[in-house]
């Protein structure tokens, strides 16, 4: 349990008893269902908790301000305070990821996942995995808020619809391995894929990709639908007012609830304040229940917010890391050594201190501690001082650039962290030159190769660990702009996807971890930065996915 | 006067095709384009292409305007890149907002600027003059998010008086809209008291040295009675134009407050918009400001008229 004694609760309330308990039980639960790849319980009837099944995610650890929902208290109001939404609640189109808070109260998703990333049933009440398809069993006792029927047609409209979308949807890279769709009876789907990669598919369907609008809807209402949006989740839209507030209502007719899920609350109401310290006073102002940040929480917020008397701030383990993106294709970085030097002149203690006020764990590598596929004993670039002083040295010298050397950090946004690494770097000859360009870039200067390096964020977009792999170190990877290629990693990468069990897919992915670390990862890792949710003590049973996003359809409010 | 005002009518249009024009090109050569808010950041430029196409923005900027041009001639302002919303309900949603924040301010600075001036005037170098000055200095000195953030410290969570963010309509809850535009309100009425105190303070001035206000006193008359019936209206008039620019710049300046006390204003619209590459956003929140200033500006200038018969327009 020693990661759930880092990964606590900050303030007023520490992580209890019951809910270690209740974490390590979960575990348990998921490691026991690990074992169940291929075989999932098909019994439509089935709850949520029961007949679990799994992609082979498990290592569960404690979530959130769990209570009983059985001492759930009925009625109130949850207020959520969070930054500008773009309006955009079709989720298979979901091109705006600050939206995302709002969609999982509104749509259910196929499977669901904790912050562990555990799949468990949810829409999909089981699934077999073999010979290059995935069936899903789904419920039938679900309708959608219009009334109509939630089915496999449905599922198969949802899914169509996102590939008809191509890359104009968010989420279609997330079903591009599907090839064909089909729909055997009302209660079962059949996905055909393209290429075997089983444990990835099902885990997307975990995260907003597997959230289900209703196709009648959108094609009734079209564009509109964005404003009157309509899933099967726990609460419906009642009112949109973008840069404003969006109120929604329990679902009365939810098909949760009879298994004691929710709704608890009469409703949700997502105050859309400007980030910030308007945030902040907002919560001071008791104004607000939760904060929600969809990326990284400022530390100098957070400190603010836990002095707030009956305010707790949640911290858990993400799934994501900062880092610097490099450009392979040109030089400095198209040197193997320099781009290591670089990589172990980095405190990465200092930059966690420094720039992220403690809340996270510094980062060797791009697996996170939180995930399955997490080895302990690869320490990457996170090595102790004198270490990585002789590493940079070492490759320094293999690099054919004892002395050193120069690159450009080219970035839009903040320059906080660029100027850290060009302070930290420079007593060992790298000298680094900032480039700030206009907030409103954009990213094409990226995608054009014309960079050395950026400081970033990499967000794993699904539970599985592929997502960290496929997309940005894969040589067909949709985000792989740094020219980078390794058919040997490739191949690596497509055999992890479609092996089903476990223990060996976890090995094939720290062989992948090895490999892209030999041969010059093009994302140097940082920091591994906590999920922080800012909440009222009165605020029970929250939710928060492995992605940062709040799932409030348990939620209720003590008081 | 009715030749005029058409003239003025008139000479609105080509001032504000000239507007979209410059907003329009402004906003096409600023790096960056409407697919990263649309696709997200990391999106592949195939994706982006294929947006690219869907919007039109593969077409020359010219084609682009003119097919703008053409259905906002129509009253159709399209819907926006981002939220796919009609822009037209946007503006209906949001002008209101922004509108009665900008007129409530101006109506509280009006009353409080006029005669906080007037006194300084009548008594100039006393200590009230002294006082009202360095209110003035100070009005126009302080940031109003700075101004913002003390006013929320102080009644919303010192003393929880007043909410620090949202906005409720006044059709949902009146008791409620009133305490939620207090604060807003507040800030913005800062800056343009001490504008308006500080012009009428010098006009007045002016006036008070008049002859005719001399003679008027030498007649008799009660010092109120000549500073508010015979000064007033004339050192009204630079007053008035200032009241114009201050209602110009409250409407189209309100984007920090409105971010900072979380209110959808056309402020945060446009803000939201610029940095989404909106274009057909921007250009309807461009025009609607531009059409609002030039309106003021023509009010304002028939209402010189008004406050002195001797101004005739021809």
């Amino acid at each position: 349990m020693e990661r759930d004694n880092y990964w606590t609760r900050l303030s007023t309330r520490r992580l209890g008893r019951r809910r270690l308990i209740g974490g390590a039980s979960f575990a348990a639960l998921g490691l026991a269902a690990a074992a169940t790849v291929g075989c999932g319980d098909d019994d439509d009837d089935d709850t949520s908790d029961g007949g679990a099944t799994s992609t082979g995610t498990t290592a569960a650890t404690g979530t959130s301000a769990a209570s009983p929902t059985s001492q759930a208290k009925k009625g109130g109001k949850l207020v959520v305070g969070g930054g500008t939404m773009l309006g955009q609640f079709e989720p298979n189109a979901s091109t705006s990821a600050a939206d995302w808070a709002l969609l999982f109260a509104l749509y259910d998703t196929l499977f669901v996942t904790d912050n562990t990333g555990a799949v468990k049933p949810n829409l999909a009440t089981s699934y077999e995995a073999k010979d290059g398809q995935v069936s899903l069993k789904l419920r039938s006792d679900v309708k959608f808020h219009d009334g109509t029927p939630f089915n496999a047609t449905a599922v198969k409209r949802n899914v169509e619809r996102t590939l008809g979308l191509g890359t104009k949807s968010r989420v279609y890279s997330q079903w591009s391995q599907v090839e064909t769709v089909t729909v055997p009876d009302e209660t079962t789907v059949v996905f055909k894929l393209k290429q075997p990669q089983y444990g990835p598919i099902v885990a997307n369907m975990a995260t907003i990709a597997g959230a289900m609008p209703s196709p009648d809807a959108i094609e009734k209402l079209g564009q509109d639908f964005n404003s009157k949006p309509v899933g099967t989740g726990p609460y419906k839209i009642d009112q949109v007012a973008l840069d404003s507030r969006i109120t929604t209502t329990a679902n009365k007719e939810y098909w949760g609830t009879a298994a004691g899920k929710g709704p608890h609350m009469d409703g949700i109401e997502y105050k859309i304040v400007a980030t910030g310290a308007a945030l902040v006073t907002a919560m001071q102002a008791g104004e607000v229940d939760i904060i929600h940040y969809s990326i990284s929480a400022p530390a100098g917020e957070i400190i603010q917010l836990k002095a707030i008397s009956g305010v707790e701030v949640l911290q858990l383990p993400s799934h994501s890391f900062t880092e610097f993106r490099l450009n392979r294709g040109k030089a400095p970085f198209d040197n193997a050594d320099l781009l290591k030097a670089l990589g172990y002149a980095l405190d990465r203690d200092a930059i966690l201190a420094g720039n992220h006020g403690g809340f996270g764990k510094p980062a060797g590598g791009p697996i996170n501690p939180a995930t399955w596929a997490y080895n302990p004993n690869f320490k990457g670039f996170n090595l102790p001082k004198a270490e990585r002083e002789a590493k940079v040295k070492e490759h320094l010298q293999k690099g054919g650039s004892p002395s050193g050397f120069a690159f450009t950090f080219k970035l839009a946004g903040s320059t906080e962290r660029a100027e850290t690494i060009k302070q930290m770097v420079k007593p060992y000859g790298i000298d680094v030159t900032i480039e700030v360009l206009p907030a409103t870039a954009g990213t094409q200067y990226l995608y054009d190769g014309d960079f050395q390096a950026t400081p970033s964020f990499t967000p794993q977009y699904s539970p599985d660990p592929d997502s960290i792999f496929r997309p940005n170190f894969h040589s067909a990877g949709q985000f792989n702009y740094h020219r980078f290629k390794s058919d040997a990693l490739d191949q690596l990468i497509d055999q992890a996807a479609a092996e089903t069990d476990q223990a060996k897919r976890k090995d094939l992915y720290w062989q992948a971890q090895d490999m892209i670390f030999d041969l010059g990862i093009p994302r140097i890792p940082n920091v591994h930065v906590d999920i922080l949710v800012p909440m009222k003590t009165k605020v029970k049973n929250l939710q928060v996915g492995w992605d940062t996003y709040m799932r409030v359809g348990d939620v209720w409010l003590d008081g | 006067m009715t030749a005029y005002i058409l003239r003025r009518v008139l000479l609105i249009v080509p001032l504000l095709l000239l507007l979209t024009i410059f907003a329009f090109v402004l906003n096409s050569v600023v790096p960056g384009d409407p697919t990263g808010a649309i696709l997200g950041e990391n999106a592949n430029p195939e994706a982006k292409r294929q947006v690219e196409q869907e919007l039109g923005l593969d077409r020359p900027m010219v084609v682009r305007y003119l097919d703008w041009l053409g259905n906002a001639a129509q009253g159709d302002f399209g819907r926006s890149y981002v939220n796919r919303q009609p822009i037209t309900q946007q503006l209906q949603d949001r002008f209101p907002v922004t509108l009665e924040l900008a007129l409530v301010a101006l109506v509280v600075a009006t009353l409080l600027g006029i005669p906080l001036g007037v006194i300084a005037a009548v008594r100039p170098g006393s200590i009230v003059d002294r006082l009202a000055m360095v209110f003035a200095v100070a009005g126009v000195a302080l940031p109003n998010f700075f101004l913002a953030t003390l006013l929320v410290l102080f009644f919303s969570v010192k003393l929880h008086w007043l909410p620090a963010t949202g906005w409720i309509p006044f059709s949902e809850d009146p008791v409620e809209h009133i305490r939620h535009v207090i604060l807003p309100a507040a800030t913005l009425v800062l800056t343009p008291t001490a504008i308006i105190a500080r012009m009428m303070r010098t006009s007045m001035v002016g006036v008070l040295a008049e002859d005719y206000v001399r003679t008027a006193r030498a007649k008799g008359l009660r010092k109120f009675t000549v500073v508010v019936r015979h000064a007033l209206r004339n050192a009204m008039i630079p007053t008035l134009t200032v009241l114009g620019l201050q209602l110009s710049a409250l409407l189209g300046g309100t984007i920090i407050i409105e971010s900072v006390f979380g209110l959808p204003g056309l402020g945060r619209l446009a803000l939201t918009a610029v940095t989404g590459h909106d274009s057909p956003t921007i250009q309807a929140v461009v025009l609607l400001i531009g059409t609002g200033v030039l309106t003021i500006s023509l009010l304002v200038d028939l209402l010189y008229a008004y406050v002195n018969p001797r101004i005739r327009y021809a």
